[in-house]
């Protein structure tokens, strides 16, 4: 292990690797600053760069470029409520209203250490016991997964906080979205109105960009309540007491994001989402989040970054990528001529532990980058609105266009930045119905996958014990609520423990 | 302000009712399930619209019994009557669907002015037009905008940008 | 100032594009000299980027571009409907060869499976280049020893494949071969690619699976996997998969590989067709192509086709699959 360590780092911290990985953070945060462009696109855009490179550099820089466009997704999620991608959405949920209240620059610093902290715990552990870790989720199969989305499902309803109803009722709008298009189980086209382009769905980078970038700018528009901020700089950086309040978000977060990240495609997007869920149910501040509350930002990034890091504990271990970027990723292993695979680690030990030893430089070279630039960004907020809101118009639909070439993409985002307005307007909460878009088709996927296994039979849900046991999990989520206000009916004070528990 | 608010609230059940009943329909003519009783094409649509039209009854009813309070809506907390820059909610609503209007109008024009163009315009005629900031500024910020988007987009990125019949900034459609 | 010189650069570009200086070109000049393509090409590529269309469309653009030097091609995505929307937009570029689509199985499975304005007859096809089959793979503890064994056990009990793709994709349609060919009936598990049909093995969700050699050369080098056969015509040459019987061989009589090929768009003079041929031809042979077939355990020799021989194969292929997919996706 520790002659391991030290091949990893003599691989990596070669004068041209570091250079590599640097310009690979830098270009990674460019990228995911733009809108609709998020770490899967960025790293397929400059794969081809990389052909020339040494394998283990191409790899290093690749891993830069994922990590580097995952922080810029949060900056625009923070300053103009733009996600970068499906991961950041909970981000812009109490990261904006951080930055409207004037303190973008705090939650740009506190997603910062959050990240850094969960990378290097996520890595140890993926350093540690990738292969075990990869052997165990292997026995999530297809009703394991099914269960987890379940889950997910309830967690989404408790975002809407106090109108479940609400939140229920755009989760089920973005899984029936979601349908739309090709069913993989039939071939059989569904909604498509004979559109080819919507064919292969509707598609969520799109629909998030419309309704939180142009939704947002039309809403602020009419309620004219977005003013550029008066801070001085030294007030957008990060206070004591925020970072003290963040610590145990940032654990929690970490472990959650670990977890999911390990099993293959489908936990890893949800770690933002669950981490945040499970945030504001546990901490004390629950009650404030939504409004601008720092554990909202820091348990969501944690878990993203811990789940990025997690993504690649199935893909080093068994060749299986974790996530959409490790599957681009997947693809440069095979461009150098390297098999991926479970003999990896010792066909290849120099590069497997280059790269990990890459992720830990990487994280550092963002963390340097960004603790300083975080207030300078949050400047960007001092732009008057009058500018600021054309320009995010224009880079929103660049951007959507730029996804998949497509003007297609630029109408859906024209429509559902309407859309997004309305259901402003109305009071229907956004993250429900992007996290209905992202889990419909793998809801679809494993329903059918565990109707194929049992032939029809769904009962594998409950027989098989695991995915019993997340199915048990998600009733215990669901009713808990109900259960805790019976409870506190009774004239007791309120139950002292629960401020008691920040340490989980 | 009582009533007209029951009122939305009703409307809007309403549309994501039938929006629900409508994918309902459609799964159900995709089939609940293929040949071997497994799950087939229009079980998730037809449960989820099912379920949404559940949902939304459930809401009118509720609100007709005045037992769901809408929420209050954020924007009376948020929106001032008049903003920093002197303008009431009214004024700001004009300009809200001005704006949407304007994006409308530069969609259409890329297939004639190409999309840098298209776009520079518009971000210089919501600046200049609408929001009254002075057009030397406008300028430079829609020039330099349209200049980065060229740089990151099309150098950069290789992104094949429509360019109008003139071919600006892209292919020639 | 930056906007004048772009607006200049990007005139330049597509004044060259969109005239056509063709000119006289008849009598079926045949020599690369009657035509040449003036400024940049385009190569669709009608999958998202870092797929495995994707590499072999960038790997074409660089071969292309190391045949005939001074050539520009730039690969360009056009994702969406399983390729429907990149062939779609190649569709708006009749006669203009200034553009190429980096083609595959799609051009013949999608207008048999989905309503799409086109068929390969929409095109001129230029070049076949390389076949991408598949192998048909187990867990290495599995009892099956052979493809003859798998439809001998689908005859007694339900055998579940890992399919990569939806209905009408590669894998899918072999073993739609295989059951014809037989009359067995496998179950299917539908997944959305190959490293899913491995996971699928390997959690024991999925007994038997077909992948590219690529995606599952690092499993079977481990003995996590064990190939059974191969769906492709002949054996491969490359060491490491040459053991690996052929289907035919153990006495399933089927054939079907993935192919890779270079579509231009129809309506193309005889000139531009030829100038394109040749350049193909050269192309199979450049370094960055041969780099990614062999680093994708790809079939080259033998298999690839010019012109009208590979407008006649594609022609085969469109009948010989629409028997297997009749009523598919309607």
């Amino acid at each position: 292990m520790i002659d391991h360590l030290v091949l990893g780092f003599e691989t990596a911290f070669t004068p041209v690797n570091l250079f590599w990985c640097f310009v690979g953070v830098l270009a990674g945060t460019v990228i995911g600053l733009l809108p609709g462009l998020g770490s899967t696109t960025g790293v397929a855009v400059l794969l081809p760069l990389t052909v020339t490179f040494e394998p283990v550099t191409a790899l290093i820089m690749l891993a830069g470029i994922y990590y580097g466009a995952q922080y810029g997704g949060t900056i625009t999620s923070v300053l103009i409520s733009t996600p970068g991608e499906a991961a950041s959405v909970v981000t812009t949920l109490d990261g904006y209203q951080m930055a409207r209240k004037g303190r973008g620059g705090a939650a740009l610093s506190i997603a910062a250490i959050g990240s850094f902290f969960a990378a290097i715990l996520s890595l140890i552990l993926l350093m540690a016991m990738a292969p075990t870790f990869a052997r165990l989720a292997l026995n999530f199969g297809p009703p394991e997964n099914l269960a987890i989305m379940l889950l997910g499902l309830v967690t989404i309803i408790s975002f809407a906080g106090d109108s479940r109803m609400r939140g229920l009722a755009m989760a089920l709008a973005g899984i029936m979205i979601a349908c739309v298009g090709v069913d993989a189980g039939t071939g059989l086209t569904r909604f498509t109105f004979d559109n080819v382009n919507l064919m292969s769905g509707i598609p969520f980078v799109q629909v998030m960009i419309g309704l939180f970038a142009v939704g947002e700018v039309l809403y602020q528009i009419r309620s004219g309540g977005a003013q550029p901020i008066r801070a001085r700089f030294r007030d957008l950086m990060i206070t004591r007491e925020e970072l003290n309040r963040s610590v145990a978000p940032i654990a929690r977060g970490s472990v959650i994001g670990y977890i999911l990240g390990c099993l293959p495609g489908a936990g890893s997007t949800l770690a933002s989402f669950f981490a945040y869920g499970v945030e504001k149910r546990v901490n004390k501040r629950g009650k404030e989040f939504g409004t601008g509350a720092i554990e909202g930002v820091a348990a969501p990034e944690s878990a993203n970054n811990a789940a990025a890091n997690a993504n690649f504990v199935p893909t080093l271990a068994l060749g299986i990528p974790g996530g959409a970027t490790t599957a681009v990723l997947l693809g440069a292993f095979m461009m150098q001529g390297i098999q991926p695979g479970p003999r990896l680690f010792q066909d290849e030990p120099a590069l497997v532990w280059g790269l990990m030893a890459s992720f830990f430089l990487g994280n550092v070279l963002l963390l340097v980058l960004n603790l300083p630039l975080a207030p300078a960004f949050a400047q960007l907020l001092r732009i008057p609105y009058g500018y600021m809101y054309p320009l995010i118009l224009f880079t929103s639909f660049v951007g959507a266009y730029s996804i998949d070439n497509n003007f297609f993409s630029v109408w859906i985002v024209f429509v559902f930045g309407l859309i997004g307005y309305g259901m402003k307007r109305l009071d229907l909460p956004m993250a429900p119905l992007v996290l209905g878009l992202i889990i419909g088709p793998l809801l679809e996927k494993n329903l059918t996958q565990t109707s194929a296994i049992g032939d029809g039979d769904l009962s594998l849900l409950v027989t098989r014990p695991l995915s019993l046991a997340i199915l048990a999990l998600a009733v215990g989520l669901l009713i808990a609520p109900a259960v805790v206000r019976r409870l506190r009916r009774r004239p007791e004070p309120e139950t002292p423990e629960r401020d008691r528990e920040p340490v989980a | 302000m009582r009533v007209s608010a029951n009122v939305r609230e009703l409307a809007t059940w309403a549309v994501i009712g039938a929006l629900g009943a409508a994918f309902a329909v459609g799964g159900l003519g995709y089939g609940l399930s293929k040949e071997g009783g497994q799950v087939g094409p229009g079980l998730l649509p037809a449960l989820t619209g099912g379920l949404l039209l559940l949902t939304a009854l459930a809401q009118v009813v509720r609100t007709l019994l005045g037992s769901a309070t809408p929420p209050e809506s954020g924007e009376t907390v948020v929106a001032a009557e008049e903003d920093l820059d002197g303008r009431t909610t009214w004024q700001r609503t004009r300009i809200l669907w001005t704006v949407f209007g304007l994006t409308l109008v530069a969609l259409l024009l890329v297939s004639l002015l190409g999309f840098l163009a298209a776009f520079g315009l518009l971000v210089l005629v919501i600046s200049v037009a609408v929001e009254r900031r002075p057009v030397v500024p406008a300028l430079v910020i829609s020039g330099v905008a349209v200049a980065a988007v060229y740089a990151i987009f099309v150098l950069f990125l290789r992104v094949p940008l429509p360019g109008g019949v003139f071919g600006i900034g892209g292919e020639a459609g | 100032m930056l906007v004048g010189a772009a607006v200049a650069v990007a005139l330049g570009a597509t004044s060259c594009g969109a005239l056509n200086p063709t000119g006289g070109g008849g009598g079926g000049g045949g020599a690369a000299g009657a035509w040449k393509p003036r400024g940049d090409v385009r190569m669709i590529i009608p999958f998202g980027a870092g797929g495995g269309s994707d590499l072999a469309g960038r790997a074409t653009a660089a071969g292309l571009e190391e045949a005939s030097p001074g050539l520009n091609v730039n690969p360009e995505n056009r994702e969406g409907g399983a390729g429907a929307v990149g062939y779609g937009f190649f569709m708006s570029k009749q006669g203009d060869p200034q553009t190429l689509l980096a083609t595959e199985n799609a051009l013949v499975t999608m207008p048999q499976t989905s309503k799409v304005p086109w068929t390969y007859k929409s095109f001129t096809p230029i070049a076949k280049i390389a076949e991408d089959g598949s192998v048909v793979v187990v867990k290495k503890d599995s009892p099956l020893k052979s493809c003859m064994d798998v439809v001998d056990a689908a005859k007694k009990r339900r055998v579940m494949l890992g399919l990569a793709g939806s209905v009408g994709g590669t894998d899918d349609v072999a073993f739609r071969m295989i059951e014809q060919k037989t009359g067995v009936k496998f179950a299917r598990l539908p997944t959305e690619s190959g490293s899913e049909v491995v996971s699928a093995l390997l959690g024991d969700e999925a007994e038997v699976g077909a992948l590219n050699p690529g995606e599952v050369l690092g499993q079977l080098r481990s003995g996590e996997l064990r190939a059974i056969c191969t769906s492709a015509g002949k054996r491969y040459a490359y060491p490491e998969l040459k053991d690996i019987e052929t289907a035919k061989e153990q006495g399933i009589d089927i054939t079907y590989s993935q192919f890779r090929g270079i579509l231009a768009p129809g309506g193309l003079s005889a000139a531009e067709k030829a100038y394109w041929i040749e350049i193909a031809r050269k192309a199979v042979n450049s370094k960055a192509f041969k780099k990614y077939a062999t680093r994708n355990y790809l079939q080259t020799d033998g298999v690839q086709l010019y012109g009208d021989d590979f407008t006649a194969e594609l022609a085969k292929k469109e009948t010989e699959l629409g028997a297997v997919l009749k009523g598919v996706g309607s």
